[in-house]
């Protein structure tokens, strides 16, 4: 029998997240996939839902899930589930579905699976669901019990998909929204201005040195940070020359960073640079000298002019990207 | 006791007002004295009496010999008279008081010798004020100016000085005159007779009257004095007698850390005693600034202003420290900001900013320097250990370095099961593998980890194994020494790791002392190759002193040397066969701060150097004790340099001076700051960083293949 | 104001590779060495600052775990907090999510806390779930990803970091907060907290103190499950490549191979 999956999509910008629309085109294919959509833009992004493998949608235009954080939407789909026993919810990882699954699990008693990297189901129906563990291990883990659990997705794990032609069937909720779960009231939103995010923040750092020749060469290295939606960083030995503010250096005595990639562009790879980003996850390395000891922690090292490097590297990223 | 030909007072009725006066004078001069005494009574006790004889021996020679001055000579000179002069000047001054009582000196009250040498000396400490006087008020040299005494101090004490000497020819000449010639002196026999015309009455009266402008100018010296910079006159021999006769590179233990109710100094009193005397005797002179590299860069560490910081904070708070203050305490004691009237700010943050002190490399210069024996590193790092231990207030970056010596034993995120990876292949035993190893290499965390230093790790292994030492590392049984840590001022840190290490070193066998008591049990310490066979080696100097001079602190006593002193023994013993003058590279070398001036090793790499290189050593401008630091001492290669020149880069430039180009270093922390100043000055292309070992070890692949190309060529 | 800091002892994450056991499947704890989770480090940061700036409150770290989390523990009593609760009973071992902050939320309750303190999510685990669960345990509202926190009288208000900025979010008292890392400086222990942290309260409760029931938490009560473990495919030791004029496409072919595109 189909699994019945559900999967909250979240608002931005008035579309559908893409983050949302990755797990939703997972849940598609496990099984029939039903999403909720809750705010003020709700109504106008269900119809769209279809076309991204969603069978059934559950639509409540409200804005007090804009103005309320967590406790509302939590509320409603407990109601659903009081109502239905859907076999799973597999949501995106974002900062406000994490607050709601972690609620939901508590007040349900929901088995919680997080970082999920894949999952499925084995011959007998059981859900078997990836987690990478520490780098080095995948753990592979399900819920024990029967009934209802939760799954939180890594973003980017799925990709999106069409469902040409799929219309999903829209239902109307008409919870009353409890005003006691009114309590985390969002007064302000600030946009702070800022070319991509924060060097402590980001997830994918690209980084440049003396090896880029002259301070009108960093421009590569800030392009290949946009185009892969990461921030620019820098060695001291370029923030000396005055390239860059130090604000930008990384290491002993500048920034401890330790993201997901780490890009090394034209850096020779001194200790006191390796200490602040020794910790990424993935670190690639562009150098000419092919005993520069940055290559010594680097996952890809490429031995080649990074001039000439970066500017295909940027091509090619652009061009992948688009495909996706 | 002979009377003097002209009683100068005139009688008891004057000798009475003269000993009132005298005896007012001496009492406000001994409580102003008597209170900086109490304030050292009242600091922390230290005991500096070991080392009598040394200390009585050196006395002499400083003191007396003004040996410590000298070595700036002009100056110098003029010092080392007026000190003379002075000392013979109190002789005549006691003669002219005794005149009160109708009595004078028998020895030399009437020896035409002795007068005229104090006359010769007058002159010449005449002479030496002209000299003063010009520097001060003409050449000005920016080192002299005073944070605690208007320019003005330095003036009052020369013209106080001028009056003195002043008086005193007046007195001799009317005394002469007066006499006739039975009162004798040079100065008298000089211009005496030109005022016989005066009639003796007119010369008596004259004669009385400068008699007691000398006596009063020189009580009002003595009064003024102790709130004088020159307090130092006073201060200084005894400065010099109860300087440190420890070693030069251990800092002062801090003891009891479990039960203290302080960490480090944050009020003046908390110094010791002795640290606080160096306030006293500091003259003042400025030659510390002269050779600090904080100071030469632009950082705002003078430290000149550390010392007299010190003095500040401490008679600002006098009343606070003594008590209540009579009327005389109330003198002020010090041209000081506060003086007791405004809002007396804090010694840390406050007198001595926390900048100064995070930009103190703890390179030592200032103290070799100083003609006084003042001992700054101790005050700073001790002020370090109050920000550190007490108020956690550092700079930012070195919170991880912290982190991680603690958990990791070594200052990056690095497992320190790690440590001998980088031996792998070479064939070096670990001591747990090899525990009757003749020698422990201590390889350190950057030989360990850095790959640029790995290579001098590399180098040295295969020195060693060309002369054929039985050696072994301890590997992950090794962990950073917590130098950088004491230095910065986490004294917990440091014996934290010190105890650590101890014990792995004691569990081997390397304690001297433990070695002895063995020894001794067992009786085969046969022709003294016992010590000889526990011997720890490393090229890292901050290793090397910490190990050497502090772990006895904490019980943990060993043969430790230097590499480069390890290599020039090897060759001086034929251990090691090197092709001399191979290397035909100008070169230089730098004399690190913690093997040189602090442990006195500047021969041994330069004769090594010497063999190998044709040209043989280059010395750049400032070298052997002299030698300027690469920045990286005191824990500040772990902090990033924010303010004025790059101590690393100054010091580039300095060996690019001499045209060489190898820059020879013997410390991983010199080749990691040469390293980067080379980068930052753009010399690669010119400049070689290599350490010592690096270089033999490449003489020993030429020996091996003679027909290589030769480096340099 | 009582406020409160939950924390957690976790195998130094910049030194080990952090281990499961395959066979009892889970994180070895032996033989690696265990710290105060550094996320938390700047969470009681923030904790001690917002006592500090409040005046006349107490501050108390608590802790879920084996008797060596008393180290932890030491750390937060000596880094400024004033008093411990560990949370240690055999039967807690091999606690999940709802584990885990069902024995801290009971904890909690029996201390009526103002606020409570948590990072956004532990550096071994990274579910970031526990404290939304304690949350929901205790009926409280939540403000999460704070990189700033004020108290103005009965309400709390926090700037919660997003994507593109932050929200300025308020909710009345008490409440969770979770701190969002790299907000404040970690504080390093000064000796007077070292030693002081020897003398501080500390207590410890077990399962029946808090009147837990064994089956609701630990293994028993988990409600996920370990199936397997495996090595993830295996990470190719540095690959270190010459440039022939595909450098791009052999990094792009590495960054889609680990999703970084
Ligand atoms: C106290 C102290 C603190 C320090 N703190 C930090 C710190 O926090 N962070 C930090 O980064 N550094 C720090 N440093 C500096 C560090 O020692 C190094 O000097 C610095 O990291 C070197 O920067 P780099 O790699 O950009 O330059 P280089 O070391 O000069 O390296 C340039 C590299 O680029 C390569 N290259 C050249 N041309 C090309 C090309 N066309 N294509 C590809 N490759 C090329 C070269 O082979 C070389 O490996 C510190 C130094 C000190 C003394
Ligand atoms: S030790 Fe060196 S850096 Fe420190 S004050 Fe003295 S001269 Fe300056
Ligand atoms: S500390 Fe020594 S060198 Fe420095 S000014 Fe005083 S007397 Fe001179």
């Amino acid at each position: 029998m189909a699994k019945t999956i559900w999967v909250l999509v979240e608002i931005e910008d008035g579309r559908p997240a893409r983050s949302s629309l990755e797990v939703l085109s997972k849940a598609a294919h496990l099984g029939r996939a039903e999403a909720i959509v809750l705010g003020s833009a709700a109504a106008t992004v269900a119809p769209s839902l279809g076309e991204f493998g969603a069978e059934k949608v559950y639509v409540h235009a409200d804005p007090t899930y804009d103005t309320y954080l967590t406790l509302p939407a939590v509320d409603t789909l407990s109601d659903l589930l009081q109502r239905q026993q859907p076999d799973l919810l597999l949501f995106p990882t974002t900062y406000d579905v994490r607050d709601i699954a972690a609620r939901l699990s508590a007040r349900h008693n929901l088995g919680l699976i997080t970082d999920a990297t894949d999952l499925r189901y084995d011959e007998s129906e059981r859900l078997e669901v990836t987690v990478p563990w520490g780098g080095e291990n995948v753990v592979v883990a399900t819920h024990p019990y029967q009934g209802t659990g939760i799954v939180l997705a890594r973003p980017k794990a799925f990709s999106v998909e069409r469902f040409e032609g799929r219309q999903a069937e829209i239902e109307q909720l008409s919870v009353t929204l409890r005003p006691e779960s009114q309590q985390m009231k969002i007064l302000d939103r600030v946009e702070v201005q800022s070319e991509g995010p924060a060097l402590e923040d980001a997830s994918i750092i690209v980084s440049g040195g003396r090896g880029l020749g002259k301070p009108e060469n960093y421009r590569l290295v800030e392009e290949l940070a946009t185009v892969l939606g990461g921030a620019p960083g820098a060695t001291r030995a370029i923030v000396d020359a005055g390239w860059l503010p130090y604000s930008y250096q990384i290491g002993q005595t500048g920034k401890t960073v330790k993201p997901t990639l780490y890009i090394a562009c034209g850096i020779s790879g001194a200790i006191q640079h390796l200490a602040g980003m020794k910790g990424s996850k993935y670190i690639v390395a562009i150098n000419k000298d092919e005993h520069a000891p940055i290559f010594s922690v680097a996952d890809l090292g490429i031995v080649g002019d990074v001039l000439t490097v970066l500017p295909q590297l940027i091509e090619e990223v652009k061009r992948r990207k688009a495909q996706l | 006791m002979a009377p003097p030909a002209i009683s100068p007072t005139g009688g008891w009725i004057g000798t009475t007002i003269f000993v009132v006066i005298f005896l007012a004078a001496l009492t406000v001069f001994g409580l102003r004295v008597g209170q900086l005494v109490t304030l050292l009574a009242k600091a922390r006790r230290e005991d500096r009496t070991d080392h009598l004889e040394e200390r009585i021996g050196d006395f002499l020679l400083v003191v007396l010999g003004q040996s410590g001055v000298l070595r700036d000579p002009i100056p110098g000179l003029a010092h080392f008279f007026t000190f003379w002069g002075f000392i013979i000047i109190q002789f005549g001054l006691l003669n002219l008081i005794l005149g009160a009582f109708n009595g004078s000196l028998l020895l030399i009250g009437h020896d035409h010798t002795f007068a005229a040498l104090l006359d010769l000396f007058v002159l010449f400490v005449l002479v030496s004020l002209i000299v003063f006087a010009v520097r001060r008020g003409i050449v000005r040299p920016r080192q002299l100016s005073s944070r605690l005494h208007g320019p003005w101090d330095g003036f009052i004490i020369l013209g106080l000085i001028f009056l003195v000497l002043l008086t005193l020819a007046l007195v001799e000449t009317f005394g002469f005159a007066a006499s006739h010639g039975e009162e004798w002196s040079l100065l008298g026999s000089w211009f005496g007779p030109s005022f016989y015309g005066l009639g003796t009455a007119t010369n008596v009266a004259l004669y009385r009257v400068f008699w007691w402008a000398h006596i009063l100018t020189v009580l009002s010296f003595l009064v003024y004095l102790p709130g004088s910079k020159h307090l130092h006159l006073m201060a200084t021999p005894f400065n010099v007698f109860f300087r440190n006769y420890g070693p030069r590179g251990a800092l002062p233990l801090l003891e009891n850390l479990e039960e203290r109710e302080d960490y480090g100094v944050s009020k003046a009193e908390q110094f010791t005693w002795k640290q606080l005397l160096d306030g006293y005797a500091c003259t003042e002179c400025g030659r510390c600034n002269t050779v600090c590299p904080a100071t030469n860069t632009g950082k705002p560490l003078l430290p000149k202003e550390i010392i007299l910081g010190v003095k500040e904070s401490l008679l600002d708070r006098r009343h606070e420290i003594v008590g209540e203050p009579n009327l005389f305490q109330k003198l002020p004691l010090a041209d000081v900001r506060g003086n007791g009237h405004e809002e007396i700010q804090p010694l840390v943050g406050g007198v001595i900013s926390k900048e100064a002190l995070w930009a103190c490399t703890t390179c030592g210069a200032c103290m070799e320097i100083c003609p006084v024996s003042i001992e700054h590193v101790p005050k700073i790092v001790d002020m370090r250990r109050s920000l550190v231990m007490e108020e956690s207030d550092f700079p930012p970056e070195v919170t991880s370095l912290f982190n991680n010596i603690e958990r990791n034993g070594n200052p990056w995120e690095i497992s320190n099961d790690r440590r001998a990876e980088w031996a792998a292949g070479l064939g070096v035993p670990l001591m747990a593998e090899n525990p009757e190893a003749e020698v422990l290499y201590w390889v350190g965390c950057m030989g360990s980890f850095d790959q640029r230093n790995r290579k001098v790790a590399t180098a040295l292994v295969k020195i060693l194994k060309a002369a054929g030492v039985n050696f072994a590392i301890l590997g992950p049984e090794e962990s950073c020494t917590g130098d950088p840590a004491r230095r910065i001022g986490n004294e917990y840190l440091w014996q934290m790791m010190a105890q650590q290490n101890i014990e792995v070193l004691n569990s081997y066998g390397f304690n001297t002392a433990q070695a002895e008591t063995a020894t001794a049990q067992h009786g085969h310490g046969h022709n003294g190759q016992t010590s000889r066979a526990r011997t720890i080696i490393t090229a890292c100097p901050h290793c090397f002193n910490t190990i050497k001079n502090e772990y006895p602190q904490l019980g943990g006593h060993y043969e430790v040397i230097h590499h480069s002193v390890f290599i020039d023994r090897l060759i001086s013993e034929g251990r090691l066969q090197l092709p001399s003058g191979f290397d035909h590279r100008k070169l230089t070398y730098h004399d690190p701060c913690y093997v040189g001036r602090y442990n006195g090793v500047y021969d041994e790499p330069r004769r090594v150097l010497a063999v190998l290189n044709s040209n043989g050593v280059t010395e750049m401008r400032r070298n052997r004790n002299r030698s300027f630091c690469c920045g990286g001492g005191g824990g500040r290669a772990w902090m990033e340099e924010r303010i004025g020149k790059r101590v690393n880069q100054t010091r580039v430039n300095e060996a690019l001076e001499t045209e060489a180009e190898v820059l020879a270093a013997a410390c991983p922390f010199c080749i990691m700051m040469f390293e980067d100043g080379v980068k930052g000055v753009e010399a690669e292309e010119r400049l070689q960083v290599e350490d010592i070992a690096e270089i033999v070890a490449r003489a020993l692949e030429e020996a091996a293949t003679p027909s290589a190309t030769r480096a340099g060529q | 104001m009582k406020i409160f800091v939950c924390v957690k002892q976790i195998p130094d994450p910049n030194t080990v590779e952090s281990k499961l056991d395959p066979a009892t499947k889970r994180l070895v704890r032996t033989g690696v060495s265990l710290v105060l989770d550094p996320g938390d480090e700047t969470t009681i940061a923030a904790a001690i600052k917002l006592r500090d700036s409040l005046g006349n409150s107490e501050l108390t770290a608590i802790s879920m775990g084996p008797a060596s989390a008393q180290e932890a523990l030491r750390r937060a009593l000596a880094m400024g907090v004033d008093r411990a609760i560990l949370i240690s009973d055999p039967a807690l071992a091999g606690s999940d999510v709802l584990g885990t902050a069902r024995t801290l939320a009971a904890a909690l309750k029996r201390e009526n806390p103002d606020l409570i303190f948590c990072s956004t999510e532990s550096t071994d685990g990274y579910t970031g779930m526990v404290p939304g669960a304690i949350a929901e345990f205790l009926g409280l509202p939540q403000l999460t990803f704070a990189r700033e926190i004020n108290v103005e009288g009965t309400k709390a208000v926090i700037k919660r970091v997003t994507q593109t900025g932050y929200e300025v979010v308020e909710s009345p008292l008490p409440a969770v907060v979770t701190i969002a890392s790299g907000s404040f400086e970690a504080i390093y222990p000064t000796m007077k907290g070292i030693m002081s942290a020897r003398k501080k309260p500390f207590s410890q409760l077990s399962l029946s103190d808090l009147g837990l029931d064994p089956s609701q938490v630990g293994e028993a009560g988990a409600r996920e499950q370990v199936l397997s473990i495996g090595k993830a495919e295996a990470r190719a030791a540095g690959q270190i490549i010459k440039d022939e004029g595909n450098a791009a496409e052999i990094i792009a072919d590495f960054l889609q191979r680990h999703q970084l595109l």
